[in-house]
């Protein structure tokens, strides 16, 4: 059933995709009329709605009779920002070069993406979500579109041999790797209402960074730690711990720390001292284990995690990502390491782990532990597993802070007395009035 | 409105010209172009929008709901029946719906008023889509930009639409439209080629347009020529009071659908074998293939039949007593038409309708009822009936248009003074003997420059259908002196028991014949036809049945006499009434539901997280939970007197030292109290009441688990 719905899904959205192409606005309007009225049409002594028919069908037959006719050679350039965000327009540009031995005017410009339908698992996965909730049906089907646009727009006239360039917006819905495949010029027919096409292959990306949300001012858990190895973390390449002063040299220390300088002038041996680093780390834990159906859940989730790699001040401080894909991811920006777009490059491709356990991510946090300030643990559930995490982690003396989110209407979180107080429940859809209660 | 200034009144203007309401038309193009001029605008939300469009959307049904109700009859089989029934389907159901499309532009007109009223002038595409409206209270898109559209320009395809369902054929209709389609296509073309090259190639499409929907009428016209439909102008009480047009000379096959026009229901007897609906006594030769003869009645005149005190009971012989009884059911479109009356028929009952009125031909004719009557015939074939006797018009041979009919009835040896039994045989062994029955109709039948159709019948086809037996054992019996008429109606051949069924194919023709005191029925038609015509019956006939039954059933309700019908039809009443309500009182009452939402959250979630339930569950665990019906003091007690008769006094005794048993259920007690404060005191538990609950009950845990060790 479920295979019969996808192949439906597919043949509607492919005629869907096609008709939204090929058709202008009054196309539609002519092609719904030219249905309409060919009902009406089978009864010539009913209604003059035959009539109208006859005229709708004359037209349609015209407008896509001249279409094989349409011939443009060009070539195209894309300009494609690094990143967009879901849920923000994306602006970019497009330069059309006219190769073909006339000026060219009227023409229309369409980029066209790789197919954005989900596959079959993700079709599942998203109807099945949508039936886990209150309500099912047609009406609750999720949106499968991954993008908004890009709408075809005017190309402004093209004289022989030169370019023109326009700006066209497209909407990411969801996060991810956008890729695109070509781009089209377009020509009404006379009466306006079918495209003709041409084609040029024209590949390009863009990462779709997650959605984020304002966060207020957060006072994150935990002191400063000594960080093993110093700032060789920070830096690029060797130990760098901060220069304290110079000493009298004291047998066993080392060669290396001697000043010869310093040595050369005063006619002793002089050494430099050094202080060990202690600077504050905090741990971002994401949980990517849930079933396929709680995929909004999750991609909230990623949003929370992707509002704190933004906000955390990692000028003075490190920030880790901890999560499980294919395998154990552990990520640090801040001091110089990296940058957090790195961060939210990463997880704009995270995806669900639902074939691997969550003592996976307890070991490779705990393996962590030592190292962190404090722990901000995203979590997609609150059960016996993640509780044992939070023990783990307060039995070894790391601050944390938990935030679960949870489906839309889901019953109030189970609290416990051994619960952490830093625990608090977020609402999937109302994330950001959760996250400012914080 | 994105569409040309005064565009959208033309079109309504067109509309209001075209379908009737022309004033209607004029000052709702007036008040939608006046939004250039005025400035006035509203501030409407998506959710004002929604509302509307539902308001819009219950309109639409409602109207739809009542035109289905109060027009024609319309029968579900009809519309997946064969594709030659189709158009006769339509003719019934497409009554109703072409009604229904001329008034969409006033159903839709509130939509267009908001949007051109409105500021931004732009209505959310959710409006029209319930997923769509789902879809922006989900978590990404509740946040994105809105979808939006210009409906100005589909809302003038929508009246151009509803102007095309409009029945009056008038030589304006295609060239207005014509315009009407230009001027909008013209700010939508494509600026590359010059206008003139424009005007040019539409005036081509346009005369091409017109030459199409010529050929349309024609094709039309062709497929019916093809798929001759036998008695195409009947239907249960649709046939002509005055004429009827018979197949002779037509070419094609016979072809009636297997549709169930009558119900009928004896009274344990066997039924009438025709139910006779009207018969003719005047025939009109014309050799036109496309116009074939005529059967008229040399008087047109009904007399109205009195009723009985209670209207319903129609005494049409009021001397006669008659033996048998049948119930007949059948659709009377606009609830008027001729009844099908077996002959000899004496008294209608249960027909409740304004007037019956009967003709000197054994018609008789309702006006005024319902669409589905169901009415008790009282009948006797002998004797009486509601005829008049015969006149010199029933005895008319036309031997000047059809000679052929003499040589017959002289080799049959017909002539006055034969005795009308004997007359009736010889004709009826001639056809049953010489003649079969045919429903295709070839060349042979046609008539040809020296011979007519009824000739080319008995001379040499020697095969028809029932048509050309009965007219011509209607005027060769006329050779031999017996008056008769040509009667039309239905054949009774399906049924069992105490039901029949009589469907479209069974329609059928036959003679009267005057024997000297009554008029009697004389069907000469090969008995075979009723096996001919059941050939062609569709696999889906008992699907189509099963429809037509559950139509039957809801047509009794729907034309029933009980009050239900009213309620029926005031069923969108409460419905647009909760509409409108939500559109002007829907967001008060959203935000007192979510007053009280909260308030009941609130008052749900009280002291549920209070710590006091770990001891519950903790006696729980113990087999000591607390009943439904049991309030905590009660229940404390009972565990007080369980621990203390289970021997755990002592225990707690010996480990805690100084710790009365007393004391130690006191302390629960205290823990009680402020749980109850915590749940029900509408001031609740500050914090630090929360904390002293929270140790109270770890304490008391604590001893519980450490007295269990021992």
């Amino acid at each position: 059933m479920n295979r019969l719905a996808y192949r439906l899904y597919r043949r509607v959205s492919a005629l869907n995709h096609w008709a939204m192409r090929r058709l202008t606005p009054g196309g539609w309007i002519v092609l719904v009329g030219l249905i309409l009225t060919g009902g009406m049409a089978t009864d010539t002594e009913q209604s003059l709605g035959y009539q109208a028919f006859a005229f709708l069908f004359c037209l349609c037959a015209a407008a896509v009779a001249v279409a094989p006719f349409f011939r443009v050679t060009f070539s195209a350039e894309r300009e494609l920002p690094r990143f967009g965000s879901a849920g923000q327009v994306l602006p970019f540009r497009i330069t059309i070069r006219n190769r073909a031995c006339r000026a060219q005017s009227g023409l229309q410009v369409l980029d066209n993406l790789t197919d954005p339908r989900p596959d079959f698992a993700e079709f599942v996965a998203a109807f099945r979500g949508s039936r886990g909730g209150k309500s099912s049906g047609f009406a609750s089907a999720p949106d499968p579109r991954r993008v908004r646009g890009p709408k075809p727009v005017e190309l402004p006239p093209l004289p022989l041999g030169g370019s023109a360039s326009v700006k066209l917006e497209l909407l990411p819905l969801k996060r991810g790797v956008l890729r695109f495949e070509s781009v089209t010029l377009a020509r009404p027919d006379p009466f306006g209402l079918f495209r003709a096409f041409r084609h040029v292959a024209l590949p390009g990306a863009v990462t779709i960074l997650p959605r984020r949300y304002p966060l207020p001012a957060i006072t994150l858990p935990g002191a400063q730690r000594y960080q093993h190895g110093g700032v060789a973390l920070a830096a690029a390449i060797g130990e760098s711990e901060e220069f304290v002063s110079l000493r009298d040299y004291r047998p066993g220390d080392p060669m290396r720390r001697i000043h010869w300088r310093s040595w050369a002038k005063t006619g002793r041996p002089v050494v430099k001292e050094f202080q060990d680093e202690f600077f504050v780390r905090h741990a971002l834990i994401l949980d990517t284990f849930a079933a396929p159906e709680e995929l909004a859940v999750f991609e909230e989730a990623v949003s929370v995690a992707a509002s704190f790699a933004c906000t955390i001040d990692t000028q003075e401080s490190l920030l880790d990502l901890l999560f499980v894909g294919p395998e154990a991811f552990s990520f640090t920006i801040g001091r110089g390491v990296a940058h957090a777009d790195q961060m939210l490059e990463l997880l704009a491709s995270v995806k669900l782990c639902p074939d691997k356990s969550f003592a996976s991510l307890q070991q490779i946090v705990i393996e962590h532990a030592g190292a962190v300030s404090g722990c901000i643990c995203i979590f997609l559930a609150w059960d016996d597993a993640r509780r044992e995490l939070v023990r783990k982690l307060t039995v070894l003396g790391v601050p944390v802070m938990v935030l679960v989110i949870r489906e839309p209407g889901a019953m109030p979180l189970e609290r416990r007395a051994d619960d952490p107080e830093s625990l608090h429940a977020l609402e999937a859809g109302k994330i950001e009035e959760g996250l400012a209660r914080l | 409105m994105n569409t040309p200034p005064f565009l959208i009144a033309a079109v309504l203007l067109f509309w209001g010209w075209q379908t009737g309401p022309l004033l209607i038309g004029a000052v709702a193009g007036a008040v939608l172009e006046s939004s250039r001029l005025v400035r006035f605008r509203w501030s409407l939300t998506q959710t004002d929008f929604n509302r509307l469009s539902n308001i819009c959307v219950v309109l639409f049904l409602g109207v739809g709901t009542f035109l289905l109700i109060n027009e024609g009859t319309v029968s579900l089989d009809d519309f997946f029946g064969n594709a030659g029934r189709r158009p006769e389907a339509l003719r019934q159901a497409g009554r109703s719906a072409l009604v229904w499309f001329q008034w969409f532009p006033m159903i839709f007109l509130p939509l267009l008023l908001a949007q051109v009223f409105n500021d931004p002038p732009r209505v959310g595409l959710a409006t029209f889509s319930w997923w769509l409206r789902k879809q922006e209270l989900r978590p990404p898109y509740a946040t994105l930009p809105r979808e939006t559209v210009d409906i100005s320009f589909s809302y003038l395809a929508l009246s151009l639409l509803a102007t095309s369902a409009a029945a009056e054929r008038g030589a304006y209709f295609y060239w207005g439209l014509v315009l009407l389609v230009g001027w909008a296509l013209l700010t939508l073309r494509s600026r590359q080629r010059p206008l003139v090259v424009w005007l040019a190639l539409f005036a081509a499409l346009a005369g091409a347009g017109f030459g199409g929907h010529h050929g349309l009428l024609g094709l039309q016209r062709k497929l019916e020529s093809m798929n001759v439909h036998w008695f195409s102008q009947m239907a249960a009480g649709n046939f002509s009071d005055s004429e009827v047009r018979t197949r002779l000379g037509s070419i094609g096959r016979l072809k009636n659908s297997d549709r169930i026009v009558l119900r009928l229901t004896t009274d344990g007897g066997v039924p009438p074998e025709l139910l006779r609906e009207m018969s003719f006594n005047e025939y009109h030769y014309r050799p036109d293939r496309r116009a074939p003869s005529l059967w008229r009645v040399d008087r047109r005149e009904f007399f109205n039949v009195p009723g009985e005190a209670d209207q319903s009971t129609w005494l049409l012989l009021p001397r006669k007593v008659s033996r048998h009884t049948l119930t007949v059911a059948g659709y009377f479109r606009g609830g008027e038409g001729l009844l099908p009356l077996p002959l000899g028929s004496s008294e209608i009952a249960s027909l409740p309708v304004g007037e019956v009125a009967t003709n000197l031909f054994g018609a008789a004719k309702m006006r005024s009822g319902p669409g589905l009557a169901i009415f008790k015939v009282r009948f006797d074939g002998r004797g009486a009936s509601i005829d008049s006797g015969w006149t010199t018009n029933d005895l008319r041979t036309y031997e000047d248009v059809e000679p052929a009919l003499a040589r017959v009835a002289a080799e049959l040896q017909l002539h006055p003074g034969l005795p009308p039994a004997e007359a009736m045989r010889r004709v009826r062994e001639f056809f049953a003997e010489k003649f079969q029955y045919a429903s295709r109709l070839t060349e042979e039948h046609a008539a040809t420059r020296g011979e007519s159709a009824l000739a080319r019948f008995l001379l040499h086809a020697r095969s028809g259908h029932c048509e050309y037996f009965a007219t011509a054992t209607t005027l060769l019996l006329r050779h031999a002196g017996v008056p008769t008429r040509y009667a039309v109606g239905w054949s009774v051949q399906e049924g069992r028991g105490k039901n029949y069924v009589v469907r479209d194919r069974h329609a059928h023709a036959w003679t009267l014949v005057w024997d000297g005191q009554n008029w009697l029925d004389l069907d000469t038609t090969p008995s075979t036809w009723n096996a001919a015509e059941a050939e062609g019956t569709s696999w889906l006939q008992p699907v189509k049945d099963f429809f037509s039954d559950l139509w039957f059933q809801f047509s009794k309700f729907r034309w029933g006499q009980t009050e239900w019908r009213k309620w029926f039809m005031l069923a969108p009443v409460p419905l647009l009434i909760v509409v409108l309500a939500r559109f002007f009182f829907g967001k008060s009452w959203r935000r007192l539901r979510a007053r009280r939402q909260e308030e009941a959250r609130v008052a749900a979630r009280a002291g549920a997280d209070s710590d006091f339930y770990r001891i519950e569950k903790h006696f729980a665990a113990r087999g000591l939970e607390r009943g439904a019906s049991e309030n905590w003091s009660e229940w404390l007690r009972r565990v007080e007197t369980a621990t203390v008769a289970g021997g755990r006094l002592k225990v707690e005794r010996s480990e805690t030292g100084s710790l009365e048993p007393a004391t130690f259920h006191s302390s629960l007690r205290l823990v009680l109290t402020l749980h109850q404060r915590h749940r029900f005191d509408p001031r609740g538990l500050d914090e630090a009441g929360r904390v002293s609950l929270r140790e109270e009950v770890s304490r008391w845990l604590a001893r519980e688990d450490s007295s269990k060790t021992f």
